[in-house]
């Protein structure tokens, strides 16, 4: 009788520990796609924002039809971008192509004071900020897990639960380097 | 006896093992436990402009739960603004954590850079383009060197928009604060007020010397003991009487995305 109960007790506590494992790695698994989808939110957030952006520069630069062009298309491969990797690579795009329209704007004193124009790129920038943070998170959160299911005792579990360990989303920091804007 | 060593060099590895790895990057100063609205390390605020925007603060805190926190710093050595501020807020937990209702307005002085770090919960009322505003009206001011009337007045209108976030009334204190007049003025309203006096005691010499020779007749003949008479109402005057105050003091432990503006003079 005694020794029933030593081994109840063995196997009530190794299902603990299973339990305590099995919610951890999942926990950590949806912390990333949470994140994630923050990510997402924000790069989101900041294509909103370029259909207005043209409308607003078109009036001034009648000559850089090719500079809003790029920002244009950037723009619409941010919003067909399916996995993680292309969307770093379409959101990296959309940055060069931004930064090169501010360039451009720069020999455009008029369109510098244009309230809206202002308004608009004070919301792009906090976009990017938004942006980077969102990133940092979101790799914080794959480090995170990758430490989970690769070290013991998380990685006799990760094989099971068909978890791998997962790439950092990737844009070099220089990408965040924002083309800062003087008014 | 040798099973038992075996068993806690086990728990020992185990341990180890399990320690969370901590990555050290630049320390964060410890969340302030008083007067925790402003943090004045590079001593930009007068000593009167602090007590009214603290209470400010205080009122904003109490009535709505939102917190608006000024932190000036000599430089950020090297760090990067934005950077800094995201991590400061979260350190601290700046606005209440199911609201998410802070802001953090950051200021280093020699490296001339400001950013004003919006939470989640009141990226609504007070947008990366308002944010951008607050700084450029800033900027005018700290160009001249005039820091403390610049950082009172955009407080006020930080609170403004935090009241307006809860579709609350605004109270007088927070007009004051927008409406904080510039140093000079105040001066100049010293001066006037001075030569007011001046003119009064010239011209009612007699007048006053009399009701001063009467009012030191009463004390020494002691109907009135002035360590029973003025005790209180100095202590009222002064402010300091009441005590332990009231608020529940430190921070919410609220988050921020990374909204905002930031800005340089």
């Amino acid at each position: 009788m005694r020794i029933l109960g030593v081994i109840l007790g063995v196997l009530l506590l190794v299902a603990g520990c299973f339990v305590g494992i099995y919610n951890s790695l999942k926990t950590a698994r949806i912390d990333v796609d949470a994140q994630y989808g923050q990510v997402e939110n924000q790069i989101q957030r900041r294509a909103d924002l370029i259909p207005n952006l043209v409308n607003t520069v078109k009036g001034y630069m009648q000559y850089e039809e090719k500079t809003l062009k790029e920002v244009t298309e950037a723009r619409t491969r941010v919003m067909g971008a399916g996995s993680p990797e292309e969307m770093a690579a379409a959101n990296d795009q959309l940055s060069g192509a931004l930064g090169r329209l501010i360039a451009v704007a720069e020999n455009y004193p008029q369109l510098k004071s244009d309230a809206h124009f202002t308004e608009l790129m004070r919301e792009i920038a906090g976009s990017e900020n938004r942006i980077a943070v969102a990133r940092r998170d979101y790799n914080d959160a794959i480090k995170r897990y990758n430490v989970k299911i690769e070290t013991f005792p998380g990685n006799m579990f990760a094989g099971m639960m068909g978890y791998t360990p997962m790439k950092q989303f990737a844009a070099e920091e220089a990408a965040h380097a924002v083309p800062q804007v003087k008014f | 006896m040798k099973k038992i060593a075996l068993f806690l060099l086990c728990l020992a590895a185990c341990l180890t093992f399990f320690l969370p790895a901590c990555h050290a990057a630049q320390a964060l100063p410890p969340a302030p436990t008083q007067d925790i609205y402003l943090v004045d390390n590079a001593v930009m605020v007068s000593p009167e402009d602090r007590q009214t925007l603290l209470a400010v603060g205080k009122e904003l805190d109490e009535k709505t739960g939102a917190q608006i926190v000024v932190v000036t710093m000599n430089t950020l050595g090297g760090e990067n603004l934005e950077d800094y501020a995201n991590r400061l807020f979260r350190s601290w937990g700046i606005g209440r954590r199911e609201k998410n209702n802070g802001v953090l307005l950051l200021i280093a002085k020699e490296d001339r850079k400001f950013r004003l770090e919006v939470g989640y919960g009141l990226e609504g009322v007070i947008t990366d383009g308002f944010a951008g505003e607050v700084l450029d009206d800033m900027k005018v001011y700290f160009r001249d060197g005039d820091y403390s009337p610049a950082i009172v007045k955009a407080y006020g209108k930080l609170a403004r928009k935090a009241y307006e976030a809860e579709n609350m009334e605004v109270p007088k204190s927070v007009e004051d604060a927008e409406d904080e007049f510039p140093f000079w003025l105040g001066i100049l309203f010293l001066v006037v007020l001075s030569a007011i006096a001046l003119l009064l005691i010239f011209f009612f010499y007699r007048v006053i010397m009399g009701i001063l020779l009467w009012g030191l007749y009463l004390l020494s003949s002691g109907f009135i003991d002035w360590r029973y008479d003025f005790d209180l109402s100095f202590k009222d005057f002064l402010g300091f009487g009441g005590g332990s105050s009231g608020g529940r003091g430190g921070f919410g432990g609220g988050s921020s995305g990374g909204g905002g503006s930031s800005g340089g003079w």
